[in-house]
């Protein structure tokens, strides 16, 4: 079989200071396969940028081992082949896009041949070729996060690393995002991605990974969760509360009661056998209504309301 | 040696940008002209007919000037090198130089590089004025001068190494203070030696010896002595190449220490 571009082997991380300490990731196990794009997502404070920042050596696990590529996180090794950008691309304000982008290049080893086909290529791809000899204090919030992307893509890493790459961004700019997203996985890229916006998430990528107060609390396949998530609602009238405990027969549940109304819901998959037992159970059926959950009301169900900032 | 470059032209380029070197800049050009207020009595010496006075008027002058500048030089090194690696994690520009195969070794000596760049050009822009200044004066230094004008480039690689390595490890004013700290230590630690309490004279050696070596004598000021007895050259270089040495030593413990710490940025 072959290594995952990601493993995290129950990665912990502790920040100590003289008030005390902060675990800000707990136990973290999970592997992202090749050519997968893996949403990474969470509440504010979850401990999703500081398990980037572990992946990237930037910061070291307190217990636990990450290896990207096979290598250690942080290594010389493992960092050639990663691209990353960061939630804000902190760049420097005095350099060009063009300067900033030869700066970026060559310090990934990136031939003075290569970078002067790439960077007019991918600055006038993410829509900044006319401002490619501006400087970057003259540009906009989105302009920058833009060049961001751009110089997580000169060396042509085979896994990238996205840290919220949509902050900042006007819809054109997002879908912008989402397409080259896609275009990396169609050229095989690995791209780990943090997000908050989980129509973005589900529509761009492959697993999801969900972390709450440092513990992932969800890791499926997006299309898993999707088949899933197909619920089946049902109105029905003369209900007893003493029926309930009934309802596990076919995995349903109520979502609502009032007086003898009520709605259950049960899996798609299950429609028929509460049907069923409804009939059994002399209950009036009203309407029935079939829908799929979104990851959204799945995010608040799971995490919701554990944010932290 | 490739990234080391591209670093060290990166670092030259931010401290053109920083506004400490412009005060930095500013305050040693006002020093340098209140410095050569004194030049109308230089004239007025001249068209005496006291070349002897003129002369000594004239060395003075460049004396001062060489130590103005030279102390706005060391200035800038250590303000800017402090900062050197906490001003890129501040401005958080770190994270995308350190996500790419950049060693830290790499990351700190390019760093360095590019600021003692910016220091020593700004030291030698010092130093040829005040050779052309010499040269308007009619001074003649003696044989030392070269050696005195090495002292100065040391002394500016000297404060601006330490401080980098050290600004890389711990907070900037700790870092600065720790720079200048080596160079004290001896006459910090000279009246403790025979302290009759062994814990104070073993902590007194103790500073004395891991401080740097000290110049016997002020190179500068006396390169403009004419009766100076039994210079020793030898000594002297020995003197310079020790201080390379020691701020070599730092700055590879420094690179040492920060290649193994994680780069923790503020949210």
């Amino acid at each position: 079989m072959a290594e995952p571009v990601i493993r995290i082997d129950a990665m912990t991380k502790t920040f100590g200071s003289l008030r005390g300490s902060v675990t800000a990731v707990r136990d973290l196990s999970m592997t992202v396969e090749r050519g997968s794009v893996v949403a990474f997502v969470g509440p504010n404070g979850a401990g999703k940028t500081t398990t980037i920042y572990a992946m990237l050596g930037i910061l070291k696990p307190t217990r636990g081992a990450i290896t990207l590529f096979g290598e250690p996180a942080g290594s010389l090794a493992a960092r050639r082949r990663l691209g990353f950008l960061s939630e804000i691309f902190y760049t420097y304000p005095y350099r060009t896009a063009g300067g900033a982008m030869r700066f970026y290049g060559r310090l990934s080893g990136v031939s003075e041949a290569d970078l002067a086909e790439r960077i007019p290529r991918h600055l006038t791809r993410l829509g900044l070729g006319d401002a490619i000899d501006r400087r970057l204090g003259s540009y906009s919030k989105g302009m920058v996060q833009r060049l961001g992307l751009a110089q997580a893509l000169l060396h042509e890493p085979e896994l990238l690393i996205l840290d919220e790459p949509t902050t900042g961004l006007d819809p054109e700019g997002r879908k912008l995002v989402a397409d080259i997203i896609a275009e990396e996985k169609a050229r095989g890229t690995t791209v780990f991605l943090s997000s908050h916006i989980l129509s973005d998430v589900e529509r761009m990528c492959d697993r999801i990974v969900m972390l709450r107060r440092g513990e992932v609390v969800l890791s499926e396949a997006i299309a898993n969760l999707m088949t899933a998530s197909d619920q089946c609602e049902i109105e029905v009238t003369r209900w007893q509360p003493a029926l309930t405990s009934r309802l596990a027969e076919a995995a349903a549940e109520i979502v609502r009661q009032n007086g003898d109304a009520a709605v259950l819901r049960c899996p798609e998959a299950r429609k028929d056998d509460l049907l069923r037992l409804l009939l059994e159970l002399g209950i009036s059926i009203g309407a029935v209504r079939s829908g799929r959950r979104s990851l959204e009301d799945l995010y608040m169900e799971l995490v919701g309301g554990t944010s932290s900032g | 040696m490739d990234k080391v470059r591209v670093l060290a032209g990166n670092a030259f380029r931010e401290v053109l940008h920083k506004r400490v070197v412009y005060v930095a800049i500013f305050l040693a050009v006002i020093g340098v002209l209140l410095t050569l207020s004194p030049l109308v009595f230089f004239r007025m010496a001249k068209q005496a007919g006291e070349t002897k006075l003129a002369e000594q008027m004239g060395a003075r002058l460049v004396v001062q000037v060489l130590d103005l500048w030279s102390f706005g030089a060391t200035l800038i090194g250590l303000s800017v090198g402090a900062t050197a690696v906490s001003a890129e994690v501040k401005s958080k520009t770190i994270v995308t130089v350190l996500a790419r195969p950049v060693g830290r070794a790499e990351y700190l000596l390019g760093r360095w590089l590019g600021i003692q760049l910016f220091v020593l050009l700004f030291l030698g822009v010092g130093v040829v004025a005040a050779c052309v200044a010499a040269g308007f004066f009619e001074v003649r230094p003696s044989g030392l001068f070269p050696l005195a004008l090495g002292e100065l480039f040391v002394d500016a690689v000297f404060f601006c190494a330490l401080s980098v390595a050290l600004g890389a490890i711990m907070p900037p004013v700790v870092a600065g203070v720790g720079a200048i700290f080596p160079r004290l230590m001896p006459s910090l630690a000279r009246p403790f030696l025979a302290d009759p309490r062994p814990w104070v004279s073993w902590l007194a050696s103790t500073g004395y010896y891991l401080a740097p070596a000290q110049m016997p004598v002020n190179l500068l000021g006396t390169s403009f002595d004419k009766e100076l007895l039994n210079p020793s050259y030898g000594l002297y270089t020995q003197v310079l190449v020790e201080n390379l040495l020691y701020a070599a030593a730092v700055m590879v413990l420094g690179g040492l220490v920060f290649a193994r710490r994680e780069v923790r940025l503020s949210q």
